[in-house]
């Protein structure tokens, strides 16, 4: 039955979920739920949310908390599935950690959901846990939803340096133009990290108005920002380009080289397009 | 004098024959106790796999870039459909790697033809130390845009994958060899213990041996165990090897070896650790000996995990001769790394790597069969001397070949209970038939290569020694 219920959707799948609750599967379930062993809890998990069964959400929130992150997952994303986008901001406030596994699967879940995930997500965020704040940056940077860039900008200020990096991403990908006057505080950071994640975003954002702060870094920073300025640069545009062309002719060695390198490959991209 | 000499050799061998009874049992228990260890491991691997739905990473933008590397020495009848093989692989976001360790044959060429490479003006941070790189080529055609292939001076494989470090990109580098094929899902899977937990530095795929397989476009179509004996022994001691022993290792965080076919490590942390020593022919044990000595001498929690179904399969000696070659090579570079890591033996603040892997693979591995050549010695000297009990010395070989048996049966059955990859009944017998003939001349041939390892080590012979392959191509049956 529970096989069945994967390939049926109308009337008839919840005729089915009605039989399995009169039936006492759900309870069976349930009981399981509860076992000593994991297997057997994240099973049961995984048929509630086949069952559908909207009388197990206290039981699978209760499994948030269990020590096996298997189980963990099959409950979050049976609460998901049972009782939609309204159980995304209690998932991301009870869970203490989030693995890269973790992520996968849930964002799978969560991009199912699109620009609606954001105001959930954005309570994600108050979460005192550094990686599921770090998840709920990541994923709104994903969705692309420019809704999340004032929150960002928010955050962005007095946070911690990873959650700070994320954020760089985060725009990049949103590609807000409001986010251009942040990003451009991030280049002059002391950490280099930070400065690659600001030199980045910029590429992505493709603002011409950025040109001569990415041309100052390839002229005058350590080589991997160099590199991060140029590769942007080379996205920029126009402006970029003649920039580059202009940094070859530099004194500096290092930013003469990678100016030629972006300038290469970016006529190699383009020639190769057009062929 | 003849009395006194007998009555110190009677003394002697009685000795060393309580020495062989003691050590016998001992390494048997250790075996025992790795394959009950392996056997708990597989089983909450697959209890694990039920929940786990791997293609899920393939479509998900939170999987971790891969850069593969390959390197490649005169590879140019096979580089074109190795590269070909793994671009092809399931996974999200990797680039190609290909390195051209100078090449005398026309392996540069070939690869420029075929992927339209162009030479770049790429920046080469030479963060490891490596040979001069000659050039750095991208194609121009979008197919291949992750492909990025390097010529650079002859400097051996250990020099060519520093290269490929010092160019990748990504936090994830699989290091594979130009002529082994990767299962199309198995960067899908060696990766997932580095999403499950944030410590893992490095893991490896169980590598299986190709010969006998129907191989088409550079895939595996057909799986069926070679018809020589050579390759087919080699297939048992791969199983015991990798399903009784690595998965046994991974699950205690005591695991030394990951395969040079195929390994996937954390970047930041091979970085830290200089990349691969060029002057071993171990390079691949040395790396991870070293990244964990590393992360245990900075106190960074880590861990090395195994995981046994991701499959790298690679093409077996076929040939005593060429058999003993890559036994002697493994077997000095098991000695190399051992020595140069020799502070860890024994030595607590290693933790479990210290008390019990480096000394297994100190005194069991490296050692073993020197123990084992001076039984057969004490053996042959002592029915000469009259002092050997003919009934005593046959009950221990028995035994002894039961050992071997057991170990070998169940490691074939682990294989036949989880992964089931050899469908044919046929084959599976075969299997079995293999480790109880495997006791009579080929175990001995083996200690005799091994021994003749220690010579050439100390000789100071470091060479890989010419490998002759018969290629994919003609594994088709």
């Amino acid at each position: 039955m529970l096989n069945l219920v994967k390939s049926l959707s109308g009337e008839t799948e919840l005729r089915l979920y009605y039989a399995f609750r009169v039936l006492g599967f759900v309870d069976e379930e349930i009981r399981s739920a509860r076992s000593g062993k994991w297997w057997v809890r994240a099973r049961a998990c995984y048929n509630l949310r086949l069952m559908h069964a909207t009388d197990a959400i206290e039981v699978l929130s209760k499994k948030l908390e269990d020590e096996y992150e298997v189980v963990r997952i099959e409950a979050a994303l049976s609460l998901l599935d049972i009782a939609g986008l309204n159980a995304l901001a209690p998932i991301l406030m009870t869970i203490t950690d989030i693995s890269g596994w973790m992520k996968v699967r849930l964002s799978k879940t969560i991009f199912g959901f699109g620009g609606d995930a954001v105001p959930h997500l954005v309570q994600g965020m108050k979460s005192e846990f550094p990686n599921v704040q770090l998840f709920c940056i990541e994923m709104l940077g994903r969705l692309g939803d420019v809704r999340a860039v004032p929150i960002l900008i928010e955050y962005i200020s007095y946070i911690v340096p990873e959650i700070q990096r994320v954020s760089l991403e985060a725009f990049g990908r949103i590609g807000d133009a409001r986010a251009v006057p942040v990003v451009l505080k991030f280049l002059e950071s002391k950490e280099e990290q930070i400065r690659i994640a600001a030199a980045r975003a910029l590429g992505s954002l493709g603002s011409p108005a950025t040109v001569d702060a990415l041309n100052k870094l390839l002229l005058h920073d350590t080589i991997l920002v160099r590199l991060a300025a140029a590769e942007s640069l080379s996205k920029i545009g126009d402006a970029g380009i003649r920039t580059l062309r202009y940094s070859t002719q530099s004194n500096n060695s290092e930013a003469r080289l990678v100016a030629l390198q972006y300038l290469h490959e970016h006529d190699i991209v383009h020639e190769g397009a057009s062929g | 004098m003849i009395e006194i000499l007998t009555d110190i050799a009677d003394v002697g061998l009685r000795t060393y024959s309580l020495f062989i009874i003691g050590y016998f049992i001992f390494v048997n228990l250790f075996y025992f106790t790795m394959l009950i260890v392996s056997f708990r491991a597989i089983v909450h691997y697959l209890r694990r796999s039920a929940f786990t739905d791997h293609t899920v990473i393939m479509q998900s933008e939170f999987s971790p870039p891969i850069s593969i590397l390959a390197p490649a020495y005169n590879e140019s009848a096979t580089c074109v459909e190795s590269t070909h093989s793994l671009l092809r692989l399931n996974y999200p976001a990797v680039e190609v790697i290909f390195i051209n360790d100078g090449s005398k044959d026309n392996t540069l060429d070939t690869m420029i033809k075929e992927f339209s490479l162009v030479k770049t003006h790429r920046v080469y941070l030479q963060t490891i130390s490596t040979k001069p790189v000659r050039g750095i080529y991208i194609s121009t055609r979008k197919e291949f845009k992750n492909l990025i292939v390097v010529d650079k001076e002859n400097g051996g494989k250990a020099d060519a994958l520093n290269v490929g470090i010092n160019i990748s990109r990504y936090p994830l580098l699989c290091a594979i060899d130009a002529d082994s094929i990767l299962e199309d899902d198995a960067l899908l899977k060696v990766v997932k213990p580095f999403l499950d937990h944030d410590r893992v530095i490095a893991t490896g795929g169980i590598v299986r041996i190709a010969n006998g397989c129907t191989i088409e476009r550079g895939r595996v179509k057909e799986i069926r165990l070679s018809k020589k004996f050579i390759p087919s022994f080699q297939v048992v001691e791969y199983f015991r090897a990798y399903l009784s022993g690595r998965m046994g290792w991974g699950a205690v965080n005591g695991l030394l070896i990951i395969s040079g076919a195929f390994g996937l490590f954390k970047r930041e942390i091979v970085l830290a650790c200089g990349g691969y020593k060029h002057d071993t022919v171990g390079e691949d044990m040395e790396l991870v000996v070293r990244m964990h000595r590393y992360c245990r001498e900075q106190k960074i929690p880590y861990s090395v995990e195994f995981v046994p179904d991701p499959v790298c399969w690679t093409e077996a000696p076929e040939t005593l001769k060429m058999l003993g070659r890559q036994r002697n090579r493994w077997h000095r570079g098991l000695i190399d790394t051992l020595l140069i890591h020799r502070k860890m033996l024994l030595n607590p603040g290693y933790g479990i790597l210290g008390m019990l892997s480096v000394p297994y693979f100190f005194f069991i591995e490296m050692l073993g069969p020197v123990i084992e050549a001076f039984g057969y010695l004490a053996v042959i000297i002592g029915f000469f001397l009259g002092i050997v009990h003919v009934d005593i010395f046959i009950l221990f070989f028995i035994v002894s070949v039961v050992y071997g048996v057991m170990f070998s049966v169940g490691a074939v059955l682990l294989e036949e209970m989880s992964f089931h990859r050899y469908p044919r009944t046929g084959d599976l017998m075969k299997l079995l038939a293999m480790g109880l003939i495997e006791n009579f001349g080929y175990r001995q041939i083996t200690v005799w290569w091994r021994i003749k390892a220690f010579w050439d080590y100390f000789r100071g012979v470091n060479t890989w020694g010419a490998m002759q392959r018969v290629g994919f191509s003609s594994s088709k049956q």
